[in-house]
Parts: C-alpha cells; sequence; structure tokens
C-alpha cells in the first residue's frame, strides 16, 4: 500500500522527545538532613533527556516541578521540607532526597516518577 | 525522492519540535556574599542570547554538583547534568572568610523573544561577615522547540 504522504507534516532528522524504556517510578528516601541518593541504571551512554515528578506529600499529589510547603522551625518543627534532587549521567539517573530539618521526623520516603528519552 | 529514513513519525497534529540548533555555553557562579543583615538573597544573574526563536525551550546544567555533605570539602559529581525547575539544583559553593560555611543555589530559567535569563539564588546565610565564595564554572546546554520550525 502506497504512504499517503497527504499526511505527511514534517520528517527530518531533529529530535521528537522519543522515549527510552526507562519509564517508571522509584522512591527517593529521605533520611533526615544529609542527602540520600537512589538511582536507575540506563547504559545509554550520553548524557539523555528527562521528565520527572515527585509526590512530595506522600498524598497522591504529583509535582512536575519543585515543591516547598511550610517550615516552622527548630523547637516547633511540625513539618518541614522534603527536597528531591534529580540529576543524571550517561549511565544512571539519580534522585537525591534531603530533609530541611535534622532527625527521625524528616525520615521519609517519597514516590518519584522519572522518564528518560531517547533524545539527548 | 522521500529520504524515509528521515521519517519518525506521521502526524497531522503539531507539536513541539526540538531543532538541531542546541546551544552551549557556560557562566561563572561565585563572587563574593555580603552579610545577611544587608542582603537576605544572594542572586546572580546571567543572560544568553538564543541562536533561533524558540516558542519553548529545555535547558539542563551541568557544574559540581554536590552529592554529599562531607565537611568542609563537599562531595561533588562533574559528570551530572540537571534542569532546573525538576528539582532542587544542588550546587554549594564553599565560602572562604566565613569558617569554610558553604551555600546551596538554585538555579532557574525565563525566555523574553530570545533573551534567556539565567538566575542563581541562594537564601544568605552569613549572620556576621562577607564572603568570598569559590568560584564554579557552570555548563549549560539549551534545546529550542518550536511548533512552526522543521
Amino acid at each position: 500500500m502506497a504512504v499517503d504522504l497527504t499526511k505527511l507534516q514534517f520528517y527530518s532528522g531533529n529530535n521528537y522527545l522519543k522515549r527510552s524504556s526507562f519509564f517508571g517510578q522509584m522512591n527517593a528516601v529521605s533520611t533526615g538532613y544529609d542527602p540520600n541518593q537512589t538511582s536507575i541504571t540506563h547504559n545509554l551512554g550520553y548524557i539523555p533527556q528527562f521528565v520527572v515528578a515527585a509526590d512530595y506529600q506522600n498524598n497522591g499529589i504529583w509535582w512536575a516541578n519543585e515543591f516547598c510547603n511550610d517550615v516552622r522551625g527548630p523547637g516547633g518543627v511540625t513539618n518541614g521540607v522534603i527536597m528531591i534532587s534529580p540529576s543524571i549521567d550517561s549511565t544512571r539517573f539519580f534522585v537525591i532526597a534531603s530533609a530541611s530539618y535534622d532527625g527521625s521526623v524528616f525520615a521519609a520516603t517519597r514516590p518519584v516518577k522519572y522518564g528518560i528519552y531517547l533524545d539527548s | 525522492m522521500v529520504d524515509l529514513s528521515k521519517l519518525i513519525l506521521l502526524t497531522s497534529v503539531n507539536t513541539f519540535k526540538a531543532d538541531n540548533d542546541v546551544q552551549t555555553g557556560s557562566f561563572v557562579l561565585g563572587g563574593s556574599a555580603p552579610e545577611m543583615a544587608s542582603t537576605g538573597m544572594i542572586t546572580r544573574t546571567f543572560t544568553v542570547t538564543l541562536a533561533v526563536t524558540a516558542d519553548y525551550y529545555d535547558i539542563m546544567f551541568n557544574g559540581p554538583y554536590t552529592t554529599a555533605f562531607t565537611y568542609p570539602n563537599w562531595a561533588v559529581d562533574t559528570n551530572r547534568w540537571a534542569a532546573p525547575g525538576r528539582g532542587v539544583y544542588r550546587i554549594f559553593l564553599n565560602a572562604t572568610g566565613y569558617s569554610n560555611e558553604n551555600i546551596g543555589f538554585e538555579i532557574f530559567t525565563s525566555l523574553s523573544g530570545r533573551t534567556l535569563t539565567i538566575t542563581a539564588v541562594s537564601q544568605n546565610q552569613f549572620l556576621a561577615s562577607s564572603a568570598t565564595l569559590t568560584n564554579a564554572t557552570i555548563s549549560y546546554r539549551i534545546i529550542p522547540y518550536s511548533s512552526t520550525t522543521q
């Protein structure tokens, strides 16, 4: 069957954010103020683009950017910020979790969704 | 003749297309930081003129990415790239003159016309005296997207 070229809006070698097989969910584990890192291996051999979203409050709301909640300070700390820091190198995708305040109250696990594209 | 090796998808729907005009460069983050009483925020601003007009863009940064606090010299990984807005960008600069303290920067970007502004912000923590920050070269990689450019 012949290709219907009327449906062809573009064709080129440009990037189109092609998905890799590395789309999934992982856990960011905060142990307090000191950063704690988890990673997955992609082994693409170059720096790919990625997207990431995190459930900072563990309540089913996913944030595709940074998130801050209130900090009430040492002495009256009942809440704090769990910071999620995603980064990537040529073989692995990393998520670092840390808390704005130390102590077991900020030891927390937060789910992170990630997507790695084939495009560099 | 149509080169089908270049055929990636068929669609009549417009999409943001990443041009091949990937733009790279770098800037130096550092300088001096005054005491907190005079400035609550330490802000560094850099501008980049895009080579092409873009509707949208993606940007990634590479520098001394801080992976662990190992006072007084922080563990860094210079092979990592991170994207602002997708979490905290972990650059911590040592600050001499203030007991080798450190400050962490977050990086934000915006685009107006072809002028892309990179803003690095840190909350000032220096209570009693100013400090000199250890300079760090931050590389960037900008990928412009266009809904019209093919």
